[in-house]
């Protein structure tokens, strides 16, 4: 197979990882190499689905000893194989980068082989980047499902993130359709991830030349649609996952069907609006200081197709409203719907210059349409509540699909036994 | 946003000197759009007549260094403002003159109107050079330089040349604003800031490379039929910037 034909197949396999940031690392271009990697990552480009190209996102081999139900790269699939070489992957990063096609590099692999040398190939890759080529962009690795925490640590020293998928919600549903994983080796690498982490920030703290760990963290991400488990499920592990192992994202990826399989189910198009809701609510437990129980109880297991997990919020918890603009802290104002982060932090700032007067709310990005049936001035509603039971409409993002119930179908509810237990 | 970690020729240096003026209760001068529109942001280098005499440099480094003990924010404000083509020197001015008065707390006052539409402008500016940062595509000529061919809404080549000073080690590269005919090239020795004629030469010289052409099948291969939305695309990548990239110019 010739490079070009190569690199479209094995990009096409590596597609269905969300994951595309080249954010949370800062490293500095040393003389005689190349690439330097900012904060706040860079966007390169945006495929036709809508979705940022940072990297160079491909799978080093798509041959796979795995035979995961929902993967197109699955052993019993029927297609090409194929797998690159250290110097094909290395050179094409580094033509690209200098083209300002791409931030770097974001590799993952098929189970070819036993998962540590798998991933010995990951690594030796990525060395060659930054030892040979003197390459300092981005590096994202993907962690082999499997594979030692001895070889986790040396992709540490080279990668700027590090990710290990967790793929499904629950152990039942990896047992179910993904038989070859095992949820307690993929939480063990995450755990161990997250430990060598902060000790890595740690040592940081204590000498800057310490060598730094993964600076951008870990990622995970988990398919949405794939197995029954409710919103409700994904969301307590996602919380638990930045909670316990300190991860920077939990990404969603609706599920497509690639191959069929009696295991799964057959939807006509990609739960699209689901992962939006549980982006909607990964923002939440991420800026806005909400948590995974309030956000979806046992009353309201899934989120719904009408209105956004905030708006959901505020309407199940009239007595928290109205919040005062001028006096009300900063939590308070993050709960109003439309203010946001920055909204908020400009509401604070406009109130030493002064009375804040209701009409320069939208001049601050507040959007006031949702924000106005939850605020008052001078201890009166900004706006009288309309007829009761109508406020919900007035909120909705999505008004055509009001009273068809929740973004997640079908889905039930995972019970306690079932849902993964963390290390 | 740095611009400061190069120097700029004198670049900013006049706008910068009428802010100090401007924090310190002067009246700031008439208006400087004449001077500082589109081509006239390597005037010293050309030596046009209208800038009047060539400020000190000295001086600006003594005005930066106010400006910015004052105000990291208002120093921000002026490199934006400066880069903007919307005329956005008044309103700096006016909000240097007012913070002056009674404090940097006033820069941040989203109440006020022209506070807010100075952000806005420089916001749009910042956008952009963001935006740029990653859209720009560079091209290997056959001297061995690596050339970009831009056409940004604002004068943002200053802002984009440090940008990629700090990624492209020794590489030689060139910046090229097509529509103002406006270049920095950066070679070893430091940068050259070009015009005309000279920017224009610098514009890629090569045939199609083999790495464009993986490029473009890489890029083909990474999207998601099921999940097709060229709507969002264009938002975020809006037409006008289609022009120069290697993956959708046809």
């Amino acid at each position: 197979m010739n490079l070009a034909d190569k690199l479209a197949l094995l990009a096409a396999s590596a597609r269905y990882d969300a994951s595309c940031a080249s954010s949370g690392s800062a490293r500095v271009s040393r003389k005689g190499g190349i690439g330097a990697a900012v904060p706040a990552g860079v966007c390169h480009s945006w495929t036709g689905d809508g979705r940022c190209v940072s990297l160079l996102k491909v799978l080093y081999s798509n041959a796979c000893r795995n035979d995961c139900a929902y993967c197109v790269n699955r052993a019993s699939a029927d297609v090409p194989r194929a797998s690159f070489t250290t110097e094909e992957l290395v050179s094409l990063t580094v033509d690209f980068y200098r083209r300002n096609y791409v931030e770097g590099l974001f590799l993952s692999s098929g189970v070819f082989s036993d998962p540590d040398i798998v991933m010995e190939r990951l690594i030796e890759v990525a060395r060659v980047l930054r030892e040979r080529e003197g390459f300092a962009g981005y590096i994202h690795l993907k962690g082999i499902p499997g594979c030692g925490d001895r070889l986790l640590r040396r992709a540490g020293l080279y990668a700027d993130r590090l990710s290990v998928n967790i793929e499904l919600p629950t152990s039942q549903s990896l047992a179910l359709l993904a038989p070859q994983k095992s949820g307690a080796e993929i939480l063990g690498s995450m755990r161990f991830l997250g430990e060598a982490e902060s000790e890595s920030r740690e040592d940081a703290a204590r000498l800057r030349s310490a060598p730094r760990f993964a600076p951008a963290g870990q990622s995970t991400q988990l398919i949405v649609g794939a197995s029954p488990e409710d919103d409700r499920c994904i969301v307590k592990l996602a919380a638990s996952l930045y909670r316990r192992y300190g991860l920077r994202r939990v990404y969603y990826s609706a599920f497509m069907p690639v191959v069929p399989d009696p295991r799964l189910p057959n939807p006509d198009a990609p739960p699209l609006l689901r992962e939006h809701r549980l982006y909607q609510a990964d923002w939440l437990l991420r800026f806005y200081g909400y948590n995974a129980e309030e956000l979806l109880d046992g009353a309201e297991p899934s989120f719904s197709v009408d209105i956004d997990p905030k708006c959901s919020w505020a309407l199940r918890h009239p007595s928290f409203f109205p919040v005062e603009i001028g006096s009300a802290d900063y939590d308070r104002l993050l709960r109003v719907p439309g203010i946001g982060p920055a909204g908020a932090r400009r509401i604070l700032s406009s109130r030493r210059g002064g009375r804040l007067r209701p009409e320069e709310l939208p001049k601050m990005g507040i959007a006031l349409k949702r924000a106005k049936w939850f605020l008052s001035v001078d201890g009166r509603p900004l706006c009288e509540p309309p007829q009761p039971g109508t406020l919900r409409s007035y909120l909705s993002d999505n008004p055509a699909a009001a009273g068809r119930g929740t973004a997640a179908p079908g889905s039930r509810a995972a019970t306690g036994q079932l849902e993964f237990e963390l290390p | 946003m740095r611009t400061d970690s190069c120097s700029w020729g004198r670049g900013p240096g006049a706008l910068i000197l009428r802010l100090r003026s401007a924090l310190q209760g002067g009246a700031g001068g008439p208006s400087l759009s004449s001077d500082w529109g589109d081509g006239g942001l390597f005037a010293p280098n050309t030596g046009a007549a209208s800038a009047g005499p060539d400020p000190d440099e000295a001086e600006i480094e003594e005005a930066i260094a106010q400006v910015r003990a004052f105000s990291e924010e208002l120093y921000d404000l002026c490199l934006l403002s400066w880069m903007s083509s919307e005329g956005l020197e008044g309103l700096l001015l006016d909000a240097a003159r007012e913070a002056g008065r009674s404090g940097p707390a006033i820069l941040f006052d989203y109440s006020k109107e022209r506070i807010r539409l100075l952000w806005r402008g420089c916001a749009r500016v910042e956008r952009e050079i963001h935006r740029l940062a990653g859209l720009a595509r560079f091209d290997l000529r056959r001297d061995g330089i690596y050339s970009a061919p831009l056409e940004p809404d604002h004068s943002i080549l200053p802002a984009l040349a440090p940008h990629f000073l700090g990624r492209f080690g020794g590489l030689s590269f060139a910046l090229v604003d097509c529509r103002r005919r406006l270049c920095i090239l950066s070679l070893s020795e430091g940068l050259r800031f070009l015009e005309g004629d000279d920017a224009l030469r610098l514009l890629p010289d090569a045939e199609s490379s083999d790495a464009e052409r993986l490029w473009r099948r890489y890029f083909a291969a990474t999207e998601n039929p099921q999940r097709r939305n060229p709507g969002l695309q264009r938002r975020f990548m809006p037409e006008r910037y289609w022009k120069y990239l290697v993956e959708l110019r046809i």
